[in-house]
């Protein structure tokens, strides 16, 4: 080794890490720890597999409700409808029930005066 | 700062007595990773980044590395790769070959212990492999079968890039010398 090698190894001695290094590698160690430990990513980094961007789940879950929105009242509408047929065919019933008691009515009150009348006519035709 | 402020306590080697946690590597190897970033790249902060990635890099595959002289080798490594990398984005070396670097100022106008300063100064102008080459030898203390290791080149290749930088500061230093005469 001649003089100028020497003099390069002097040149280029080692030297200490700036005072507080030590603390601030620990510290970024820790912070890449936590973020790599809440899932946190930098932006534009892709999302591993099996994960989603934050809007595909926000649309994901407006069309869970808009779904369970529409089932919900569709169930409503349907059950509204099969109340409304029972009433009605209640209804038609009870016109059909009067009907009848009316037509039985009329009848009875009309054999009651046929009666009636053939008794008269008995009554006041001549004997031969 | 305590072990336990290191959310890792991920032992190195089989050996109960080689037991090493990534705290002890730290400071085992920070005045080495710091200095081979510096004399690189001539800028603190600069070398200081570097010096953190290398320590980051080194934390996230730490439970797979070897304790001892294959630890070193690879923190030297890396910190080549990240030191050149560094360089190669930022563009912070100035395109200024060897042949074209300013003249140091001849020993009489200056005290010989700016000579470390001058020398330090005309590597910075080396091209990145070469200078790497320089500051692996000169500041590690390397021979070249290790540096081609390292920095992964043939060994006739580092031998080159030894003799011709050697020549070249020889030469710039003896001008300015021969200038004094």
């Amino acid at each position: 080794m001649d003089d100028l090698e020497r003099q390069l190894k002097d040149a280029l001695a080692r030297e200490e890490a700036p005072a507080g290094f030590e603390a601030r590698v620990v510290s970024a160690v820790n912070q890449a720890a936590e973020s790599k430990g809440t899932g946190a990513r930098r932006f534009g980094d892709r999302p591993h597999f099996g994960e989603r961007p934050r809007w595909q789940w926000i649309f994901a879950t407006a069309a869970a409700v808009v779904v369970i929105g529409v089932g919900t009242e569709w169930e409503h509408h349907a059950a509204m409808e099969r109340i409304k047929m029972a009433h009605f065919e209640m209804e038609q019933r009870q016109a059909g029930e009067a009907a009848k008691a009316q037509l039985q009515l009329a009848l009875r009150i009309t054999s009651t005066k046929l009666e009636e009348i053939q008794q008269r006519i008995g009554e006041g035709s001549p004997r031969y | 700062m305590t072990e336990n402020t290191i959310p890792i306590t991920a032992r190195v080697g089989a050996e109960a007595e080689a037991r090493a946690t990534f705290s002890d590597v730290l400071r085992e190897h920070q005045g080495m990773v710091f200095s081979i970033a510096l004399h690189f790249l001539r800028d603190r902060s600069a070398a200081e980044e570097v010096a953190q990635d290398v320590f980051l890099q080194l934390h996230r595959n730490f439970d797979e590395l070897e304790t001892g002289a294959r630890m070193t080798f690879w923190v030297r490594r890396v910190t080549a790769n990240r030191a050149i990398d560094y360089i190669r984005k930022r563009k912070l070396r100035t395109a200024v070959a060897l042949e074209d670097a300013p003249e140091p100022r001849s020993a009489a106008e200056q005290p010989d212990f700016l000579l470390g300063r001058r020398l330090r100064a005309l590597i910075a102008t080396l091209p990145d492999q070469p200078r790497m080459v320089m500051v692996m030898r000169y500041q590690e203390e390397l021979m070249p079968t290790e540096i081609a290791e390292i920095l992964g080149m043939p060994v006739r290749t580092v031998k080159s890039h030894l003799q011709r930088s050697l020549a070249m500061l020889r030469e710039k230093i003896e001008r300015s010398m021969g200038d004094v005469h």
